[in-house]
């Protein structure tokens, strides 16, 4: 499908998902939040936060399948967004308590991108960008151009729901009844949710939905953590305290953008901690890594078998991604009472029993010797060559799936990467070094030690991992130690086999399984 | 053209004599940004994506292979304040198999970004 077809497929969804009429009654809505507390949404967002559209994200996990580890994460999408419209706000007011620099309008922009950045979200939050996100990726240059930035593909998404004719065909009716002013820019909320500027004047605006430490971050850190019942302290009132606002020159152009103060370093430093935290408990926990892997196995199903998915009398295409928007986790679990196909109905109820996949091989700095230079080749990527990649391990899997000759389906036999947390808040946030003056910045990797937690991580907590079914684990352990010897030298010793050695082979020695 | 991996554009920056350098993250992250967009490496740098100001830049994919190289023993980090890198004992043999997976008009290309970016740091 071209870029044109798509977007056509982003207006008729639009569409079909704001009302043709306004409310009869719009009025202001106070609105209780466990992370934020009691706040007021005015009547135009009550307008947005009623539509269809944004209902929707009620139904999206904020955190995936998370929930079957830490059983209380099962907040949504709906209310991190009815955060997200909060905490810009707050942050706002404190760079406001001195001198208005944010306008009454920039703030009603801001709020409004807030409350819309995750408007393209799909079933299980990040869990489903693993099936669609690579097909967006020559869509993102053909709309933003060869210079755009990493862009995620749920934030693609509600860029292409905010920019269509549909919504800003309603959110213009929503400006002429309750008489906002025509300078709230609908382009310029759009480009901060995809972390773009019209103006690098006025970079900060972005930055504080989509920066180093913006309101998405820190609503997630505190929901997140709360809801799974993981205490992660951030000092909040000291670093809005912090944050102002500064010129930085670049060769052509002047550039104003968040900065932090001296004494506002410890609450970032604070974040990369806590972000640390949250991957290594949470975002990378082998059971989700698992649970990922099962979601990613049902849609490869899917695909190769060419089965159609029709629920409730409406029939999906999942290789056009505008499907994840339409296709809700309930429907998903529906998929678990399909009665033509029992593998599929298998696959899907495993996940509802949480008969989970099980790590048949644990590959790390400890269970592996590196023999070659092989290690980079197949378990190291970057943005730049992860789907090339992940297409290899998939052969790969399928290949160990055959030498084990295991019932179970090749779609159950994964080769898992989980990705390290980046560092950014590290490399792109600026410190203003002299109180009294706005323009002695100076990069915050000058004052603690980034590459430490990034080593520490890298060292002792990232992990790859070999899953598949339970009944199968000494097979695939034993082909996957055989494929690996045998192609890249790669030899795993005892710590690699969570679940007892492989069958047939002493640890260490060639397998004579095939 | 083929789009050169990050793990090769910093691997070249040590292909020199000199078997360490001092790398400035927020340094080395705008030379790079600033590099792709010179037309000569654009096409090869274009899947490099950068977010943020072009005051500050940062690149997902340049942090990530900097840290696969170092997870793979091709780079290693020198205490106490850990920004001097070093090759490490699987340089030689992964530079040469990387690099010689690219034509020799790109090798070319890698030889001269890795010279750049070395003076720009």
């Amino acid at each position: 499908m071209n870029f044109k077809d798509f977007k056509s497929h982003i207006e008729d969804y639009c569409n079909e998902n704001l009302p043709t009429n306004l409310e009869l009654k719009p009025s202001s809505k106070i609105i209780h939040d466990t992370t934020w507390g009691t706040n007021l949404y005015r009547p135009h967002e009550v307008s947005i936060i009623n539509t269809q559209l944004f209902q929707r994200l009620r139904h999206v996990s904020q955190m995936g399948f998370a929930n079957y580890v830490y059983p209380s994460a099962r907040h949504s999408r709906f209310e991190h967004s009815l955060g997200v419209a909060i905490l810009v706000e707050k942050m706002c007011k404190h760079i406001n308590s001195d001198k208005v620099i944010i306008t009454g309008n920039d703030l009603f922009s801001l709020r409004l991108a807030g409350l819309l950045h995750d408007i393209g979200h799909c079933l299980f939050s990040h869990t489903s960008e693993l099936v669609y996100g690579h097909i967006l990726d020559s869509y993102i240059t053909e709309a933003l151009g060869d210079d755009a930035p990493k862009v995620a593909p749920h934030e693609f998404l509600s860029y292409l729901i905010v920019t269509s004719q549909s919504f800003k065909k309603y959110f213009d009716q929503l400006k002429k009844r309750d008489s906002l002013s025509s300078k709230i820019d609908i382009e310029e909320i759009a480009l901060m949710i995809v972390g773009m500027v019209k103006d690098e004047n006025r970079r900060y605006l972005t930055s504080f939905i989509n920066g180093p430490f913006d309101a998405d971050k820190i609503d997630y850190f505190q929901r997140d953590s709360h809801f799974s019942g993981l205490p992660a302290q951030i000092d909040l009132d000291r670093l809005f305290y912090e944050i102002q606002i500064s010129n930085t020159n670049t060769e052509d152009v002047v550039v104003r953008d968040l900065t932090i103060g001296i004494t506002g370093v410890m609450s970032i430093e604070q974040i990369m901690f806590n972000k640390m935290y949250l991957y290594s408990s949470i975002y990378n926990h082998h059971k989700i890594e698992a649970l990922d892997c099962m979601f990613k196995g049902i849609f490869e199903y899917i695909s190769e078998s060419k089965t159609n998915v029709t629920i409730f009398g409406r029939e999906f295409d999942f290789e056009n991604p505008i499907s994840f928007l339409k296709f809700s986790e309930f429907d998903f679990y529906a998929l678990a009472n399909l009665e033509n196909d029992t593998v599929l109905r298998r696959m899907v109820q495993n996940i509802l029993n949480r008969k989970l996949l099980k790590r048949a091989v644990v590959i790390n700095k400890s269970t592996v010797s590196v023999t070659n230079g092989e290690f980079l080749d197949l378990f190291l990527s970057t943005g730049v060559n992860r789907q090339q990649k992940s297409i290899r391990l998939r052969e790969i899997a399928k290949q160990i799936h055959q030498n084990a000759g295991v019932s179970c389906s090749p779609h159950e036999i994964w080769i898992d990467l989980p990705k390290a947390p980046n560092l950014e808040e590290g490399s792109s946030t600026y410190v203003r070094i002299n109180k009294n003056s706005d323009t002695e910045i100076v990069p915050i990797d000058k004052f603690f030690p980034i590459a430490q937690f990034q080593d520490l991580y890298n060292n002792n907590k990232r992990s790859f991992y070999v899953f598949c079914p339970e009944e199968c684990l000494k097979e695939v352990a034993a082909a996957t130690q055989n494929y690996f010897q045998k192609e890249h030298n790669l030899v795993f010793n005892n710590k690699a086999f969570p679940y007892g050695l492989p069958v047939s082979i002493k640890p260490n020695t060639p397998c004579q399984h095939d | 053209m083929e789009c050169i991996i990050p793990e090769v554009l910093i691997m070249s920056m040590f292909d020199t004599p000199k078997d360490s350098l001092t790398i400035d993250v927020s340094k080395f992250q705008k030379a790079f940004y600033h590099l792709k967009k010179e037309p000569e490496f654009k096409d090869v740098m274009r899947e490099i994506k950068f977010r943020g100001s072009p005051a500050s830049p940062y690149s997902e994919d340049l942090d990530e292979a900097l840290s696969n190289l170092q997870y793979i023993h091709v780079l290693s980090r020198k205490n106490p304040d850990l920004v001097e890198y070093m090759k490490a004992e699987k340089f030689t043999e992964t530079w040469e198999k990387l690099r010689n997976g690219y034509n020799v008009s790109i090798q070319s290309l890698i030889s001269k970004i890795g010279e750049i970016i070395v003076t720009s740091l």
